[in-house]
């Protein structure tokens, strides 16, 4: 009996899940390896890391508010590579958000729920600019956008190093390089009372839906398909490339931004180089994961918040560095690429010729 | 201030912009071969990071510097030889397995860093002895010269003789130009019999060593211990300088020498008075490759096919 390796025509949603799975079950082995390696009680470090994650309702509400601006992040990726654009600037959209927002939310003092909706609407237009900057730059001067995003990561980052040291938006007197604490009045309001569950989860959840209703059922997200799928073929029916470019890099860095106001007004209030770190980042895993699909794109992100808020209690209660969780994440990636590859064949029995 | 004050500062920063330049130099060197195969590898950061670590950690195990250095070696092209597997066997995109190389650094250096923490009594991993530098003999003894290109460590001269040897692989040998060709028309290459992924991976192999010897340079050289993220960006800078020297070997050193001259700049700023936000020089190198990128668009070298998977059918 031999077997034969043959292409699959399309991946099916079954064999994009199954990967996914494939993925993580493997990178639990490879990260129990590496506990392992270091002497670490391998079961007891996972027991700390499911109980902190989903262990009792607590946990739970803190892996939501860890999954928020992941799904953000994660919905940027899922809109953007969808169409095959590229925008691998989240880390930094993240940051532009949060920063917009904070700038905005320090000039206005309207009634406390406009105030949250401008605040809201300053993080997304703080990523989009950034993000649309990126676009353009690709229309008009054909700069290449996975060129562009990460220049800006870095530069957007260097601005609020500025912002910070030169204590524009220090407080007088603070000794960490951050900015003034986010009045109460500011913050995202909590939804849940004696938790902190706070606005953005019920954002992210709205994001997520949103994103899947307009690339499932309207114009524009059969324009993002089509342009994804062949964007010589799009461009026949009249979607205009460029238009495409600067739209979509607009909406996905309008939704990391997104992500980053929502961590910073409602669980940081505060912004410093430190606390958005690695959220864009991990966003971009997030995306890639759920294989595109913004409901996919809610599931990981939940599943990669429950990690983050599992890894924080791993550390405290079997001693292991919550780092494992970051370096996890990676490995899952770099599985799923791998098992996404292999899922596009199947094996089919083949009678011998002989 | 005084003439004397000055003259030493302009020769330190002179000398401290080679120091700099070394492992930019190395990373990006080895990653103009890489991209020139027509792989995108964004993974650099990573790689040089793992690298570092690795150097460290064999060091502080063999107290050998030499074997350590081997390590990184080994390590570079280890975790270039994912990218090889995932993006030219698997065909998957390469900027996300770069992006996912570069995590997966970040992360595990950083636990097992942690980690490792417990064993020393300190509360901080031990230091090692450092490289000596390498005073080539009576070239180093010429006034101002002498120190500025002749007082350096082994690897900021290897990493400056790798350029010309570099330069006339890609363009005065016949592998050279496979490798070249790789990046333009890799089916004129395949049509021939000359397979496509062999090369990739021996170029891919190539610029892990090279990256490797940018980490272990970080470590072994410029400081004396692992520090999580010691990279800093230096991996990215490499794919940054590789685009504003418009994929050629001469432009890529002289961006290498003024990115590096400009931090050397940044590091003395504040000593010499200089008013300048010092994140205004560092964003610089970042602005400029966006700039680079448009003044391109009609001669760039960028390779045609450079980020794209050779798929036969």
């Amino acid at each position: 009996m031999r077997f034969k390796f043959e292409k699959r025509l399309t991946p099916t949603l079954l064999s994009s899940i199954f990967s996914t799975i494939i993925a993580v079950v493997l990178a639990i082995a490879a990260s129990a390896i590496l506990l392992w390696f270091v002497d670490v009680d391998v079961y007891e470090a996972f027991h700390a890391l499911l109980i902190g994650a989903f262990g009792d309702l607590e946990n739970i509400y803190g892996s939501l508010v860890k999954a928020v601006p992941l799904a953000f992040a994660g919905l940027a990726t899922g809109i953007a590579f969808r169409a095959k654009i590229w925008n691998i600037g989240q880390e930094g959209q993240v940051f532009a958000g949060a920063m917009m927002a904070y700038w905005v939310s320090s000039m206005i003092a309207l009634p406390w729920f406009l105030n949250i909706a401008v605040i809201i609407l300053a993080g997304f237009i703080g990523g989009a600019l950034l993000g649309a900057l990126s676009g353009i730059l690709k229309a008009k001067f054909k700069v290449d956008e996975i060129v562009s995003t990460v220049m800006l990561n870095y530069i957007i980052v260097f601005v609020l190093s500025y912002l910070l040291t030169s204590r524009l938006w220090m407080a007088p007197g603070e000794y960490y390089i951050q900015t003034a604490q986010i009045p109460e009045i500011n913050r995202l309001p909590i939804l849940l009372a004696g938790t902190n569950l706070h606005l953005g989860v019920l954002l992210a959840i709205v994001a997520v839906i949103a994103v899947h209703f307009v690339l499932t059922k309207t114009t524009f997200g059969y324009e993002i398909r089509a342009f994804g799928s062949n964007s010589e073929a799009a461009r026949f029916r009249g979607i205009n490339p460029n238009r495409m470019f600067v739209l979509v890099l607009m909406i996905s860095g309008g939704l990391a931004g997104l992500g980053g106001a929502a961590q910073s007004f409602g669980v940081d209030f505060r912004i410093s180089q430190n606390f958005l770190l690695g959220l864009g980042s991990t966003g971009i895993i997030v995306g890639v994961i759920a294989g595109l699909r913004p409901l996919g794109i809610g599931v990981a992100a939940l599943l990669f918040g429950g990690m983050s808020q599992g890894g924080l209690f791993m550390q405290v209660m079997a001693d292991v560095s919550s780092a494992i969780v970051s370096s996890m994440q990676a490995i899952i990636l770099i599985f799923f690429l791998c098992s996404s590859f292999l899922s596009r064949y199947r094996f089919t029995r083949i009678q011998p010729d002989d | 201030m005084t003439e004397i004050f000055q003259e030493t500062i302009i020769i330190a920063m002179l000398a401290a912009t080679l120091r700099i330049a070394t492992p930019m130099l190395l990373a990006a060197i080895g990653e103009l071969v890489v991209q020139r195969a027509g792989i995108w590898n964004l993974g650099v950061e990573g790689t040089m990071l793992m690298s570092a670590f690795v150097a460290y950690s064999i060091t502080v195990a063999t107290d050998s510097l030499v074997i350590g250095l081997l390590g990184a070696i080994c390590a570079g092209m280890a975790m270039n030889m994912i990218l090889a597997l995932t993006a030219v066997t698997f065909k998957v995109n390469q900027f996300v397995t770069g992006l996912g190389i570069n995590l997966f650094a970040a992360g595990t250096t950083l636990f097992l860093h942690r980690q490792s923490l417990d064993k020393y009594s300190s509360g901080d991993t031990p230091t090692i002895s450092t490289f000596d530098k390498l005073k080539i003999p009576l070239l180093s003894e010429i006034p101002y010269l002498g120190e500025i290109l002749f007082s350096h460590y082994f690897l900021t001269y290897f990493a400056f003789l790798m350029v010309p040897f570099v330069w006339f692989f890609l363009y005065r040998t016949r592998y050279g130009l496979e490798i070249r060709s790789l990046g333009e028309n890799p089916l004129a290459l395949d049509t021939k019999g000359l397979s496509v992924s062999v090369r990739q991976y021996c170029a891919l192999a190539f610029g892990g060593a090279m990256t490797g010897l940018a980490g272990a340079f970080l470590v072994l050289a410029l400081t004396d211990r692992f520090i999580p993220g010691m990279t800093g960006g230096r991996g990215w800078l490499a794919v940054v300088i590789i685009i504003a020297g418009n994929w050629k070997p001469v432009p890529i050193v002289i961006a290498v020498l003024v990115f590096a001259a400009l931090e050397a700049f940044q590091l003395q700023a504040q000593g010499i008075g200089v008013q300048i936000p010092y994140q205004i020089l560092l964003a610089l190198p970042y602005v400029v490759a966006i700039v680079a990128m448009m003044g391109f668009r009609m001669r760039s070298e960028q390779p045609e096919q450079l980020g794209v998977p050779y798929h036969r059918e």
